[in-house]
């Protein structure tokens, strides 16, 4: 489908960065899984191992899961990957299917920039100003909540491209094949 | 508290019908419902998701789908299958009932219907034609026989259940979904074995007792995942959610390291893929986690109980009842959004009713089960019919026989509460 997309001006570079961001944002999910399976693992070894369960690792791993799940929220929308109901929408007429397709990415923007960016910049503030702590962790609570609008930038990014792409884009005759 | 319920209704259906995603139009709705009852919707739902992600319950999830990706990619749905082959290719039709046993098996290891369906299918469906068996057949018993590894534990959705509940054990869970499981998996190889005997078909091989030994062997160490996860759990020696990091280790010294079938510079790929998988689960369960909030908030699960005991007070008529109004929400929703969305709605009214939390969750996960496998909407039938090179309208006229018998199934795990409920008080859960 990509091919179909004429590479001009804005577009092309647009799809560039969206490359380039993906593939940052791919490599933090992967780190971040790779240490959540470390942590809890170390979890129930240091259980056995001493008898006791160090504090911290149970806290560092939802900590991580938060983090995971974000950021791999927006990795999802780059690639396309949340569950949808596509049933009806591939029976609308192709020019009616765009505009579906366009009004559709407009509501997951604004889902975007509502909840990622101001409520979650919002909450982690507010979680600031409190000056709350982790139990276990060195670290303070909004650290949790920063992961919201951190990710939310590249949701909010990878949204706008998408938006660029589903006005710009010419009205698609065969999608049903590509599926 | 009429303007909360449709506002929630109404733009969820369009924004679904639309083909928004469904974690987001869950958020979106939830948001208008919040803006409604005066609340300050971008805070809340940031909140709620944020605090609903963070459970250390859930974290079984990203590692369960890890090792059941691991798994896949290992090598060991392939040894599970050598080994059912070996039982039971000898009788007539055998291989539809080896394609049963396998799923039921690596679909319980694995975690997941959708790997099944690839995994097995993939093994299968080639072979099954080979032998002469009827294509859209065996995408019929592939597709159905995947989702009875939802109900053999382990399996992610009891884990989203348990925390939808509130209230209910991972380790009952898991047990209590054991006999379902194989009482689907019977049910489903009863109907293969009435279509062998109509349309006659042909039997295999005798495998000796030495043949039957060497697969044993060769599977023994993918078996040995399902008792170390399920006796971990069920002895207390470690929760759910340490068994699932000790299955991804497992998994992971067996793939990479013994079976030598996953490469070490495919691991990121693998880690990725996880993650986001994990990532669109979890959207679900923190934007429902919103929703749930504002529904309670709003007096909508007990709206919703008074209004259906009000029309009768026949507990065998209400969970007909709630049982065919999942089937239908099953045919175009996927399972995990139906669970998260309908379990704080259903739960209070079957606790009413006086059924035990952890024998509702099953009967829940096992009708959303046939969803999976219903056109227009089902994730099992779409990759059945993708592995097998058909279509959904080919299949469906197959599928008819194994929907009555998963029916059937469904009928007995409601009504006769022992199948769910035996294994967790045997064991004091």
């Amino acid at each position: 489908m990509a091919a179909e997309i004429k590479e001009g001006g804005l577009l092309g570079g647009a799809i560039a960065a969206r490359k380039a961001l993906t593939s940052a944002l791919r490599w933090i999910v992967i780190v971040l899984m790779a240490l959540l399976v470390l942590d809890v693992l170390w979890g129930v070894i240091s259980r056995y191992a001493f008898g006791q369960q160090a504090k911290w690792s149970e806290e560092l791993a939802r900590l991580l899961l938060v983090w995971v799940s974000l950021f791999g929220a927006s990795v999802a929308f780059a690639m396309k990957a949340h569950l949808g109901l596509d049933y009806f929408a591939r029976k609308l007429d192709p020019s009616a299917r765009k505009l579906n397709k366009a009004i559709g990415v407009a509501v997951c923007l604004a889902f975007a920039i509502l909840v990622f960016l101001v409520g979650g910049i919002d909450l982690t503030l507010k979680t600031f100003e409190s000056g709350q702590t982790m139990v276990a962790l060195p670290f303070a609570k909004w650290w949790a909540y920063a992961a919201l609008p951190a990710s939310g930038v590249f949701m909010v990014l990878f949204l706008v491209e998408q938006l660029i792409e589903a006005i710009a884009s010419p009205v698609e005759d065969d999608e049903e094949v590509a599926k | 508290m009429i303007e909360v319920i449709s506002i929630l209704v109404i733009v969820f259906v369009i924004l679904l019908v639309m083909d928004v995603p469904i974690a987001v139009a869950i958020a979106v709705s939830t948001m208008l419902a919040m803006l409604l009852e005066g609340y300050d919707p971008n805070l809340m739902v940031a909140s709620k998701m944020a605090n609903g992600i963070d459970s250390f319950a859930l974290l079984a999830i990203p590692f369960f789908i890890l090792s059941g990706i691991l798994m896949g990619r290992g090598g060991m749905a392939r040894r599970l299958m050598d080994l059912a082959a070996t039982l039971m290719s000898r009788f007539p039709g055998g291989l539809a009932y080896v394609n049963t046993l396998t799923c039921m098996l690596f679909g319980s290891i694995s975690g997941s219907a959708a790997a099944a369906v690839t995994s097995i299918g993939g093994f299968m469906l080639p072979e099954m034609k080979n032998k002469g068996y009827n294509n859209e057949f065996s995408v019929a018993v592939t597709t159905t026989a995947a989702t009875t590894g939802l109900l053999i534990p382990p399996s992610n959705i009891m884990i989203v259940y348990a925390v939808a509940s509130g209230s209910v054990s991972i380790a009952a869970m898991f047990m209590a979904g054991i006999l379902p499981g194989v009482l689907i998996g019977l049910l489903l190889m009863a109907v293969c074995f009435i279509i062998a005997k109509k349309t006659k078909l042909s039997a295999g091989e005798v495998a000796s007792i030495g043949q039957i030994w060497e697969a044993f062997r060769r599977a023994f160490y993918s078996l040995l995942l399902l008792v170390i996860v399920i006796g971990g759990i069920l002895k207390g020696i470690f929760t759910a959610t340490e068994a699932s990091a000790i299955a991804v280790a497992y998994a992971f010294i067996l793939s990479v390291l013994v079976y030598r079938e996953v490469k070490l510079n495919q691991l990121p790929e693998t880690l990725l893929q996880a993650g986001v998988t994990t990532a669109v689960i979890m959207l679900l369960i923190g934007a429902s986690s919103g929703m749930s909030w504002i529904m309670t908030i709003s007096n909508i699960p007990q709206t919703v109980s008074e209004l259906l005991l009000g029309l009768s007070e026949n507990p065998l008529l209400i969970m007909l009842m709630i049982n065919l109004l999942l089937l239908f929400v099953g045919t175009f929703m996927d399972m995990t959004p139906a669970v998260l969305i309908f379990t704080p709605i259903f739960l209070p009214i079957a606790k009413t009713l006086g059924i035990d939390p952890v024998h509702f969750g099953i009967i829940l996960i096992a009708n959303l089960c046939i969803g999976l496998c219903t056109p227009p909407v089902g994730t099992c039938l779409f990759l059945g019919c993708g592995v097998g090179k058909t279509t959904i309208a080919r299949v469906t006229p197959y599928m008819i026989p194994f929907f009555v018998a998963m029916f059937v199934g469904l009928m007995l795990i409601t009504y006769v509460s022992g199948f769910s409920m035996w294994l967790p008080e045997l064991f004091g859960l």
